[in-house]
């Protein structure tokens, strides 16, 4: 696994798994029959015909050593899939587009999944990354976009595996319309404001006189020309 | 000449009035572009004609396929265009500003030069204003910029066209009106010895602009407060219009560009930028045209002096931005310092500091290297490497990062800095504009005068008397000013360190007996 392109959190979690997979692998080996501390279940098995306990070893097959559904890190989800679908009403998320990210099968909960919208204007930026999202326990990751033009819009997801494999990329389209701009930035409060429009007649008057004595100037050579000698 | 010369000592400020002085070898100088056609004229046109029309395809191909064909990215939002914009608007400000400030201190070496300057300053400001165009991307949208119903009045691009457009008029205005005395000799002198279509159109021309003019004491009079009130007002418009232009990066919240150093940065970046395209456009001039007996070598090394002088101060004023931003230490700033300094962009930002910072005090300060072509070599770095600089101004803070990623807890400049990738859209586009500055120029001085005669004749900037056969001995001495022109502007030592001008006493250039000598230090 390539822990160094992994988010913190998605560490962590792997290395909780690989932390549990360890103590179930040393209570197999010591025949532990239940590790009770760490919610897990030990099924043992003696081979048909065993008389002594203790004699023959015992085979445990670690059940539930790491959460439920998982599975070893080499294995990957089975398919990865992408919706999109529009929000109706009203509010600050009305027209926005709903992206959801769909991991089925093994380690699909924890994956971070990256959502762009396709886009022509950027050549060398085909896709335009729209926001990330880390899949949930249904193997789930949504986020929601704002759509900027009108038509069809184009989305694209992709995610990388555990095992370190890509995931994706999966599309999906819709077709949409702009949503109303808003501003991301908190405008700072303009005590003084009520004065601008003062100093931008002020500026356009100066600019105005400008203007008036350079012409001003010429009309006069011209004229002074015109006239001729004194 | 002998006449010519007669009439100097009778006084300053001859009439052109009275034939005879009309052909003399000044006015032929300064008509020559206009009645001779050199072989490499043609050749020269169409190869700078093919480069512009390349820059116009180029522009093209990004109206059809979009502004990202230019390497425009959602991370690298403003680039290339923006710096060329405020480099060559800002070279602009050089011509007329020198022009200007060298009127009102009535430094008479500035004489052969003003025209060349002043025109510079007229061809690089519209070409610098059309960037806007291929930098907004969507040019049909343009004139809702300025149209009164969709203007935005709180934008600083609408101030940036208020600006640029006041200052352009006031260039327009400060060719025109130098240009007025001369019009008349010149039409005489084309009636005499032009002929052809172009003669006639320029005969006509002149007749129009000028036909008025006798050079009576009032029309002098008139025309000289005139010219000295336009002077007076191209330097406040030219320190107000670029920093107005600093107002589209100053007035934003995003790192890098909020800075209220900004205004004084770009006026000193455009003085320094424009003082050595002048330098390049005079040393052209004066090798195309043959002006060698009107443009002196100590011309250059003056305006090399202007020249250092400027770039010391913007040196100082970008090791002030980084020292200020650096040492504050608040995240974002220190930042884009760091990448600036010692990371992605430290390349162009050493390329100014050694090139356009270093190199041009060394040039200057060094005996051996302070001459002609030192100063033009120097020059012509001096505008690339500040071309450069602009990228640097522009592109760094645009490519922060300031979006918080979940996947990075830790702030908002733990994020993926953006990167701009060069095309060859943005490098044609600008390469045309470039080769549009002397395609400009060139056209320009086939329908006028390329020295100010008139001027030159009232400042006594004949030819040095090597030139025109005249002892200097026979010329009588004038009383001079030392406080004026080059010993004001930069001083006894340096003065003296230009060396002596023919003519005159070994040591000390300011005691020359010819009238050139007199007056190229008032």
């Amino acid at each position: 696994m390539n822990h160094a392109r992994q988010p913190r959190h998605v560490k962590s979690q792997c290395a909780v798994h690989a932390g549990r997979r360890m103590l179930a692998t040393l209570a197999m080996a010591l025949g532990v029959t239940a590790a009770g501390s760490l919610g897990t279940a030990l099924v043992v098995a003696a081979p048909a015909g065993a008389t002594a306990v203790g004699t023959v070893p015992a085979v445990a097959v670690p059940v539930g050593a790491v959460p439920a559904g998982s599975h070893p890190a080499t294995e990957r989800p089975s398919a990865f899939t992408l919706s999109a679908r529009q929000l109706a009403g009203t509010g600050a998320h009305a027209g926005g587009v709903v992206l959801t990210a769909r991991a089925v099968g093994a380690n699909s909960v924890g994956l971070q999944v990256t959502f762009s919208v396709k886009v022509t204007q950027f050549e060398y930026a085909p896709l335009l990354q729209v926001g990330t999202a880390t899949t949930g326990a249904s193997g789930q990751a949504t986020v929601t976009y704002r759509p900027t033009w009108n038509g069809p819009q184009e989305f694209v997801a992709s995610a990388q595996a555990h095992s370190g494999a890509q995931l994706g990329p999966a599309t999906a389209s819709i077709s949409a319309g702009a949503t109303t701009g808003f501003s991301g930035t908190v405008e700072a409060s303009r005590p003084d404001g009520a004065i601008g429009r003062w100093v931008v007649v002020g500026l356009l008057t100066l600019v105005a006189c400008v203007w008036v004595t350079l012409v001003a100037v010429v009309v006069r050579v011209y004229l002074t020309m015109r006239t001729g000698p004194a | 000449m002998r006449a010519n010369t007669e009439a100097m000592r009778a006084g300053p400020a001859p009439d052109l009035q009275p034939v005879g002085t009309d052909d003399d070898q000044l006015l032929t100088a300064a008509m020559r572009p206009i009645v001779k056609t050199p072989r490499w004229w043609w050749p020269s046109v169409w190869a700078l004609s093919a480069i512009v029309v390349v820059g116009i395809v180029a522009w093209a191909v990004q109206l059809a396929d979009g502004i990202g064909v230019a390497g425009y990215n959602d991370q690298a939002f403003w680039a290339v265009y923006e710096a060329d914009l405020v480099a060559f608007i800002g070279v602009s400000y050089g011509g007329a500003v020198v022009s200007a400030i060298l009127r009102l201190t009535n430094a008479a070496w500035r004489a052969p030069l003003t025209r060349i300057a002043e025109a510079t300053a007229l061809v690089t400001l519209p070409v610098g204003m059309l960037f806007i165009i291929p930098h907004l991307g969507s040019p049909q949208k343009v004139w809702e910029l300025v149209w009164p119903p969709y203007w935005n009045l709180s934008s600083p691009i609408l101030w940036d066209f208020f600006a640029v457009s006041t200052y352009l008029l006031a260039t327009l205005v400060f060719f025109y009106l130098p240009l007025i005395p001369d019009l008349p000799p010149a039409r005489r002198w084309l009636e005499r010895q032009g002929t052809g279509a172009r003669a006639n159109a320029c005969r006509r021309l002149y007749q129009v602009l000028g036909g008025g003019w006798r050079g009576t004491e009032r029309q002098k009079k008139v025309l000289h407060l005139s010219i000295g009130l336009v002077a007076m007002m191209v330097i406040p418009l030219a320190v107000s219009v670029h920093s107005v232009l600093s107002f589209a990066f100053a007035s934003s919240s995003r790192a890098g560009y909020l800075e209220t150093i900004l205004p004084v940065y770009f006026v000193v970046a455009a003085l320094y930028s424009g003082v050595a395209l002048v330098v390049l456009t005079v040393a052209a001039a004066r090798r195309l045209f043959h002006l060698e007996a009107y443009i002196h070598p100590r011309h250059f090394v003056r305006l090399g002096f202007l020249l250092v002088a400027f770039g010391a101060a913007y040196l100082y004023l970008s090791f002030t931005e980084y020292l200020v931003d650096g040492y504050s230490g608040t995240t974002d700033n220190a930042s884009w310092v760091r990448q600036i300094l010692v990371g992605r962009y430290w390349v162009p930002f050493w390329f100014y500091v050694v090139v356009a910072g270093v190199l041009p005090l060394l040039v200057m300060a060094i005996k051996r290297t302070r001459t002609k072509t030192g100063v033009v070599a120097v020059s012509a770095l001096v505008v690339v490497a500040m071309w450069v600089k602009r990228l640097v101004i522009v592109i760094p803070p645009a490519t922060e990062p300031l979006l918080k990623s979940p996947a990075t807890p830790v702030g908002n400049l733990a994020g993926t800095w953006g990167t701009y990738h060069f095309t060859w859209v943005p490098i044609s586009i600008t390469v045309a504009a470039t080769a549009a500055i002397p395609l400009l120029l060139l056209v320009l001085f086939r329908f006028v005068p390329i020295l100010p005669v008139t001027e030159m004749k009232e400042l006594g900037s004949e030819p040095a008397q090597a030139d025109v056969g005249v002892p200097a001995a026979a010329l009588p001495a004038a009383p001079v000013s030392p406080e004026w022109g080059a010993a004001a502007l930069l001083g006894r030592h340096a003065v003296s360190e230009l060396g002596t001008l023919p003519g005159t006493v070994p040591g000390n250039p300011l005691s020359g007996p010819g009238p050139y000598q007199r007056n190229v230090d008032r």
